[in-house]
């Protein structure tokens, strides 16, 4: 139960094996590219390309298909509002409606840049398991530890809370179904004696939290954990060829959708 | 060697006549089987957070190997001689994969980058999960975490292996799997082993018993000594396993049966 939220599962992929630095600096590169470029058709490229690398990284279709799909109501209202409020001269009239051009192509690209951004979340995380992309982070943050950013802790907390949400939501189902066995009607009835039927879940629930905290505080000290003391990183990333060849390709992205702009 | 002199430790915040341990003297030697026993808030846990430094305390002092718990920059290198297994299989994994939870420990400690994965599969190895590296923590069994939670500390290396009522969440089944497994390891591994519980079952091979009861010590000895006095059992509020109850009642008929006869044995020699 909780594994839902652990989005990654090795497939032992090309897109695995990238150095998660780079990929979280290529998506970020790639993300910028998507919003400043302005030719619809340039961004409907894009958005192939990564279904392209979601191909690449043997991501099913299935999951690609409902990704969008829960995009859809999005999508719809997006569109809806650029087609009716854009100004411009020439509108094209269905169903008595004056629909400006202008709007139906804003809408397109508002939609395509949207999905870019899904898409390449969810590659990120589909493909990087989340103790590699909080080391990622953590060593792409690592210079503002000059100026005491607390980045380690930051990542610490991080990989932690996720190592902690299948325990959690695990935790949370015992209590909602003993709260309900006791008689607690906050799945029925009105909303205030939903929202106040909530209380006797949430309160074992913060106790237990604080508790579990504690434990694992213990545990964690007892294993020679000590946040200021320098650790040995469990993985050693060294760039390869590859890595510095998609990082250009995406800097020249970036400049080519720049300069299309201005 | 353990040395706890005058130990007696206080909760912060609790009643300040209750003392969770008081005035405890003990040595304890880097190779025995010691089981702590006494019934629930007779300062067994206690006593395993003083033993790695995680509570110091309130009079007198531990050492380890000479080292004191109450100096600081010493804590890291008692730590690593004295690990700690406890009692909750959820937390005490960090790491999301099993891999990444041993790998932990490790890496506070400095180990080397190069040698560190294979240090992990060693590990894994010793409790019979090397072929799950790459699995996800919350996807184990309680036992199996609690195997896990046993690799983490036996990569490390310790001295000094406390178990603090490491069973106690664990299936009948997964807690004879488990204590034959840390006999194995302990056979080709050798390490103290500091076990605490309330099951006289689980260490009836121990080379030292030692009572305690409302935070003192009241008996310390050999199980052989210590069986025979019925009554210390039910001053402490322990269940004697029902074999040992039968070679008690033998014992009263004349019957001369060694107290570590197991079951089959013993229905032999009846």
């Amino acid at each position: 139960m909780g594994s839902q939220f652990i989005f990654f599962k090795q497939k032992n992929s090309w897109l695995e094996q990238w150095d998660p630095r780079m990929k979280i600096v290529v998506i970020f590169l790639y993300a910028i590219s998507l919003f400043v470029h302005q030719n619809t058709l340039f961004k409907a490229i894009q958005i192939v390309l990564l279904i392209c690398l979601w191909a690449v990284a043997k991501l099913s279709w299935r999951m690609l298909g409902w990704t969008l799909l829960s995009l859809s109501l999005f999508f719809v209202t997006t569109m809806v509002y650029h087609m009716l409020f854009s100004a411009g001269s020439q509108t094209l009239q269905i169903f008595g409606f004056h629909l400006s051009k202008v709007g139906i192509f804003s809408g397109i690209s508002m939609c395509l840049q949207i999905a870019g951004i899904v898409l390449l979340l969810s590659l990120l995380v589909r493909t990087t398991s989340p103790i590699i992309l909080a080391e990622g982070l953590e060593r792409l943050l690592s210079p503002f530890q000059k100026w005491k950013f607390p980045i380690h802790e930051a990542t610490m907390m991080f990989s932690i809370a996720l190592r902690f949400i299948p325990i959690l939501t695990e935790e949370f189902e015992k209590v909602r179904k003993a709260q309900i066995a006791r008689g607690n009607g906050f799945h029925r009835g009105k909303i205030r004696a939903r929202i106040t039927g909530l209380f006797p879940i949430l309160m074992p629930m913060f106790i237990l939290s604080i508790l579990r905290a504690k434990e694992l505080a213990a545990s964690m000290e007892s294993r020679c954990y000590d946040s200021n003391e320098k650790r040995t990183p469990i993985r050693q990333y060294r760039l390869k060829l590859q890595d510095y060849i998609i990082f250009i390709c995406s800097v020249v992205l970036v400049i080519i959708s720049v300069i299309q702009k201005s | 060697m353990i040395e706890l002199d005058n130990v007696s430790y206080r909760y912060l915040g609790g009643d300040s006549q209750t003392w969770a341990l008081h005035d405890i003297n003990l040595q304890l030697a880097s190779t025995q089987f010691v089981a702590f026993l006494g019934q629930n808030g007779s300062g067994k846990s206690t006593l395993s957070r003083l033993l790695n430094g995680l509570e110091l305390p309130s009079n007198g002092s531990v050492s380890i190997d000479g080292l004191s718990t109450d100096q600081s920059d010493q804590l890291t290198q008692i730590r690593r001689s004295v690990q700690v297994v406890f009692q909750n299989p959820d937390t005490q994994q960090v790491g999301l994969t099993l891999a990444e939870d041993i790998a932990f420990g490790l890496s506070n400690i400095g180990y080397p980058q190069s040698k560190m994965m294979n240090r992990v599969k060693w590990a894994l190895g010793l409790v019979g999960l090397q072929h799950a590296s790459d699995y996800f923590v919350h996807e184990l069994s309680g036992g199996e975490k609690q195997k896990l939670a046993l690799a983490a500390v036996l990569a490390l290396s310790p001295t000094y292996l406390v178990l603090d009522e490491a069973t106690s969440m664990l299936d009948p089944m997964a807690r004879r799997e488990f204590l034959h497994m840390l006999h194995q390891i302990r056979h080709k591994q050798p390490f103290a082993l500091l076990y605490i519980t309330h099951h006289l079952d689980e260490v009836l091979h121990a080379d030292r018993w030692i009572f305690l009861h409302h935070g003192k010590i009241v008996a310390d000895g050999h199980p052989n000594d210590l069986l025979q006095n019925e009554d210390l059992f039910i001053r402490c509020g322990l269940e004697i396993p029902y074999r040992i109850r039968l070679i008690h009642q033998l014992h009263k008929q004349g019957m001369d049966i060694p107290w570590a006869t197991s079951i089959d044995q013993l229905v032999e020699w009846l």
